[in-house]
């Protein structure tokens, strides 16, 4: 074999034996991505007085739980006021057995104001994101008008919406009986039904309400000694945010979502015999 | 616009009638060229007219094996005739004056279709540059080693340097950076959805049926459209006439059978052919491994002169697939697809003028499903009723093509959510002209324009085509530019998940008539050169631009498109192959440089999170890419070898796990849900695998018995056993190897 020959196969042989060795494995992490990163999830919502969010860490392995210590601190931030409002940490069982971390903060949002919501860690990485609370257009309104179908149908109209709520509840606050606290019972109203461009309208159906009532009240159809003291209309408007909450949103490094709810609510005074009718004693006070 | 069609067709239809005395004073020759058993016409044949002085001019033969010289001096002429594949043809001729001489040549086959390289290489000319299009005989098939003794079409194609795999498994080409979906791909004209096979190097066209495949990764003239990134046109081979002929064979990934039946000698014909994978079957006793990869095929085609000038051919094509891909991860989705077409072609090849005209009428279907195990099953279906017309003319050297066709399309889909389902009625129609003509000796100008119009608001397009040669010195000279421009549209495409490469199911739909029809623009030029005679160079710079290309991005969790993004981008690049024809060796060198670019476009609606809005490279983005592939001949003996290397091409990088509480509206179930295990992932596409490459081998060794030839193989697939990387399981930690070492012996038998 000449020297040429041998040459050549040896180089093939090199060629062949290293070539296996050429490293073939993913490291799938992101090696740009230094630091901390969470996920939250949660929403602002202009009808209650406490807000909520779930924060877990974005861990490097798919198994373990985010244990019991989260040293964060969690805050929001209204863009127009600048006022500052921090969250603070509760430690909650999941539903897995294991532990989480849900961050609350007592205040009620306004509508159409915008919040920033900040998660820094001790090591000083910082995950943001933002959401502004839907508001009503100037134009919009909604009240309630008799149907002329009788006094145990009302309408719902609202005027000046260019698509509908998210949701329409009519809220009944009622008691068993006198001698029991009042409780507030939300019935949602769908499909609605467009009259005009921005002209929406629901029925409300107070017989089948009433009878929707007892059943989670567990008395019988037939029961006329529980209470009414109040009933409001409720419509929710929901941040843009939430036409894909499942998707990982604009959450500055992190990921998750945090969107909002807008909700306006309306009382309504009913006939003391249309509450006849329907069963209820009369406990309404004027709005 | 209708005035001036009305006003063409007029026209042409003059030229056809008229007699071809406008040339009288001088001689003309025109004919056809066909295959000697089979009548196969042979487009793509190098004809050369050679005069008593020595002056030579050449041509090419074009649909229906039609060639035609014009303005001859009367006189002796010598007119030779090479083809790969077939033995060179040479006769003298004497013209005289105001002669108008028709001509039927039939090459005979060659029986070493290496050999006959040769004699057409060795004339140290590169022929005219033809961008973007590669000319495929089924020898070039069998000069790549595969698994077994049956070549395929897939495996060669897999070799070109612009022509990226999806993975060994799988079955999606992504060519100079267009989706799978974005490849027209024809067997004698009807078009099939998904014709590769789930195992890569295999699909619907094996040597056995293929009569020559012409493939355009780009630059396609207005003959095809309809679809934006290339076109596979296979014409098929028709059946002996003279002899019975036959063969089988068997190997570890398939079996095949194929009978040729001359049903009436010398002019009705049978050929047809089945293959049926027996991997699945064999792999656990034969390697001590699942391979769960079930598909087949079954070709049939009837050929039958009808007279002198007319002729029959009725094709039938069946595929199916099934499998599960990421065996590897453990997971249990099933997915699986059937190709059906049928149709029939009647070809008028008229005696006295040079005209070809074809009527073709066929009906194609494609049904997919997927069966993930987490998920409802996906399901999807496209069919189609076609009818065209298409008339060719030569008129001197110069050729006139027209077409008209008609399609009527269903489309049916349901991914498993009732509000992502779809059954809707297309249909389109249109016509196209493209002419051939040279100015001068050295360059040859293809001009062309297509229409293409489709119910259902989606739109009419206009589409202007032009393919140029220039060859300096003429078309015997030693090398050749080309340039080939279009505008393309696609209005019928197909969701795919570009994300997740295990994910093989398409489902086709026509674009949405609230959308724009995205649509591409190719630009190409050409270098080819014969360095030596046996030495050939060509180099091609390409560039293609996107617009409203669509871009789904699907839901993992419910395996359902959840936007799909309307995307402009750019796939840029140059091909390089070298070839070394000698007598008893084939090499091949090939690299392909490419950068694929989307740019999600501004006007999209990006108030939805999570949306694509910056510059990416997509998951086919490989860079470089090299194939290096010889073959060499010893008496009975035959070696091949392939060494295929890929850049790493991009993926979507991790940050971590989380459990997801996404809820669909507000409630306070997120307060102490443990959630949905999930990815939050990087910024899309910015990380890339690790390079790809493997090596496969094959010997054959043949025996020639007196009734029978015997070719017995043997062979490895990935002889190094490299661990490429097809799929990552991010929960797992594990990795979804590509094909491993495999080896294979096969036996091939062919009667007589």
């Amino acid at each position: 074999m000449s020297k040429a020959r041998v040459l050549i196969t040896a180089l093939w042989t090199v060629a062949l034996c290293s070539l296996p060795a050429c490293d073939a494995t993913v490291d799938p992490l992101d090696e740009r991505h230094n630091g901390e990163s969470f996920y939250l999830y949660g929403y602002l919502d202009s009808g209650a007085d406490t807000q909520f969010v779930r924060v877990q860490p974005i861990r490097a392995t798919a198994g373990g739980q985010p244990g019991a210590t989260l040293d964060v601190d969690v805050a929001t931030t209204e863009a127009g006021s600048g006022a500052r409002v921090p969250w603070r940490d509760s430690l909650i069982v999941l539903d897995d057995g294991t532990v989480g971390h849900l961050f609350f903060a007592p205040f009620r949002p306004q509508p159409g104001g915008a919040y920033r919501l900040e998660i820094r860690s001790r090591t000083g990485s910082l995950t943001r994101t933002e959401t502004t609370v839907p508001a009503l257009a100037p134009e919009a309104q909604f009240f309630t008008m008799t149907s002329p179908l009788g006094p145990l149908i009302e309408r719902i109209v609202w005027t000046g919406w260019p698509a509908p709520p998210d949701e329409v509840e009519v809220v009944y606050t009622v008691s068993p009986t006198l001698s029991e606290l009042p409780v507030p019972i939300a019935i949602a109203y769908e499909p609605l039904r467009r009259l005009d461009g921005t002209v929406w309208e629901a029925g409300i159906d107070l017989a089948a309400d009433a009878r929707k009532i007892r059943a989670r009240l567990g008395v019988p159809d037939n029961y006329r000694l529980a209470a009414l003291y109040r009933v409001q209309i409720r419509l929710s408007l929901y941040s843009p945010d939430w036409r894909d909450p499942g998707r990982a949103s604009a959450v500055e490094n992190g990921a998750g979502f945090f969107g909002s709810v807008g909700r306006f609510t309306r009382s309504v005074l009913l006939e003391p015999a249309t509450l006849d009718r329907l069963g209820f004693i009369n406990r309404q006070e004027l709005p | 616009m209708m005035f001036r069609l009305t006003g063409f067709i007029a026209f042409f239809g003059l030229h056809l009638l008229s007699p071809a005395g406008a040339f009288g004073q001088w001689a003309s020759l025109g004919g056809r060229i066909a295959a000697a058993d089979s009548g196969q016409e042979l487009p793509g044949v190098h004809v050369v007219l050679q005069s008593e002085d020595g002056e030579e001019r050449g041509t090419v033969t074009g649909a229906g094996g039609l060639f035609a010289f014009e303005r001859l001096t009367p006189g002796a002429y010598l007119l030779r005739a090479t083809y790969v594949g077939f033995e060179p043809y040479s006769d003298t001729l004497r013209l005289e004056f105001g002669q108008r001489s028709n001509l039927v040549v039939r090459l005979q086959p060659a029986d070493a279709p290496v050999g006959e390289v040769v004699v057409e290489a060795e004339q140290n000319t590169t022929g005219e540059a033809t961008p973007g299009l590669t000319t495929i005989p089924p020898s070039a098939l069998a000069r790549v080693p595969m698994p077994g003794l049956t070549p395929d079409l897939a495996g060669y194609l897999l070799t070109l340097p612009g022509v990226v795999s999806g993975g060994d498994t799988g079955g999606h080409l992504f060519v100079r950076g267009g989706a799978p979906v974005e490849n027209l791909v024809l067997i004698d004209g009807m078009p099939v959805y998904q014709p590769f096979h789930i195992v890569g190097f295999y699909s619907a066209f094996p040597a056995e049926i293929v009569a020559q495949a012409d493939f355009y990764a780009g630059g396609f003239g207005a003959r095809y459209g309809g679809r934006l990134s290339s076109v596979i046109d296979v014409t098929t081979r028709n059946g002996s006439k003279d002899r019975i002929r036959g063969a089988a064979s068997v190997a570890p990934f398939l079996g095949s059978l194929s009978l040729e039946l001359p049903v009436a000698p010398g002019k009705v014909s049978v050929l047809a052919v089945a293959r049926e994978s027996i991997i699945e079957r064999l792999a656990p006793d034969l390697f001590g491994k699942d391979m769960p990869f079930r598909f087949g095929d079954r070709f049939g085609k009837v050929h039958a002169y009808l007279s002198q000038t007319s002729r029959f051919a009725a094709t039938a094509l069946q595929t199916n697939d099934e499998g599960r891909i990421v065996e590897a991860c453990g997971t249990d989705r099933q997915t699986g697809w059937k190709n059906e077409a049928y149709g029939g072609r009647y070809t008028y090849l008229a005696s006295e003028y040079p005209l070809l005209a074809e009527i073709a009428v066929y009906v194609t279907r494609l049904r997919s499903t997927d069966r993930p195990s987490s998920r409802p099953e996906r399901r999807a279906e496209v069919s189609g009723n076609h009818g065209e017309m298409r008339f060719v003319y030569l008129f001197g050297e110069t050729q006139f093509e027209f077409g008209l066709f008609g399609r009527a399309n269903h489309f049916l889909y349901d991914l498993g959510e009732t509000t992502f389902a779809l059954d809707e009625n297309v249909s389109e129609g249109g016509g196209y002209f493209e002419s051939r003509f040279r100015a001068g000796r050295s360059w040859r100008i293809e001009p062309g324009v297509r229409l293409h119009g489709f119910s259902n608001s989606i739109g009419t397009v206009v589409e202007p085509r032009l393919r140029l040669a220039w060859t300096p010195g003429g078309p015997q000279a030693n090398q050749s530019f080309g340039l080939a421009w279009g505008l393309y549209h696609q209005q019928i495409t197909g969701l795919h998940n570009p994300r997740d490469v295990t994910d093989v199911f398409i489902a086709w739909q026509p674009v949405s008539r609230r959308t724009t029809i995205p649509s591409a623009r190719h630009t190409i030029l050409t270098w080819q050169r014969a360095l030596a005679t046996w030495l050939h160079l060509t180099a091609e710079g390409y560039h293609k631009s996107l617009k409203h290309h669509l871009f789904a991005e699907y839901d993992e969790a419910t395996g359902i498109p959840a936007t799909t993004e309307n995307i402009d981008g750019a796939a840029r690049g140059l091909d390089v192959r070298l070839e070394v024809i000698r007598p008893a060796f084939y090499g091949y060198l090939g690299y392909g440089l490419a950068s694929v670019r989307y740019d999600p476009n501004e006007t999209a609606d990006l108030t939805s999170a999570g949306r694509l809005t910056m510059p990416f490279n997509p998951p086919h983005d490989r860079r470089h890419q090299i194939h290096a592939l010889f073959q060499i001949e010893r008496g009975a003996y035959r070696v091949s070898s392939r060494w295929q290397f890929g850049s790493g091409q991009p993926f979507t990088p991790l940050h971590g796990f989380y459990g997801n509480l996404a809820t669909g509206a507000p409630s306070r179930g997120f307060h102490d849900a443990a959630g949905r295990p999930a990815l939050s992932f990087g910024p899309p596409f910015s990380a890339r695998l690790p390079t790809y490459h493997r090596l496969d081998v094959s010997l054959e060794r043949t025996f020639r018995l007196p009734y029978a030839t015997l070719t017995l193989q043997a062979g490895a697939i990935n002889v190094y056993d490299r661990p490429n990387v097809f799929d990552y399981d991010f929960f797992s930690g594990e990795h979804v190897r590509q094909l491993p070492f495999i080896p294979s012996a096969g036996l091939l038998v062919q009667l007589p």
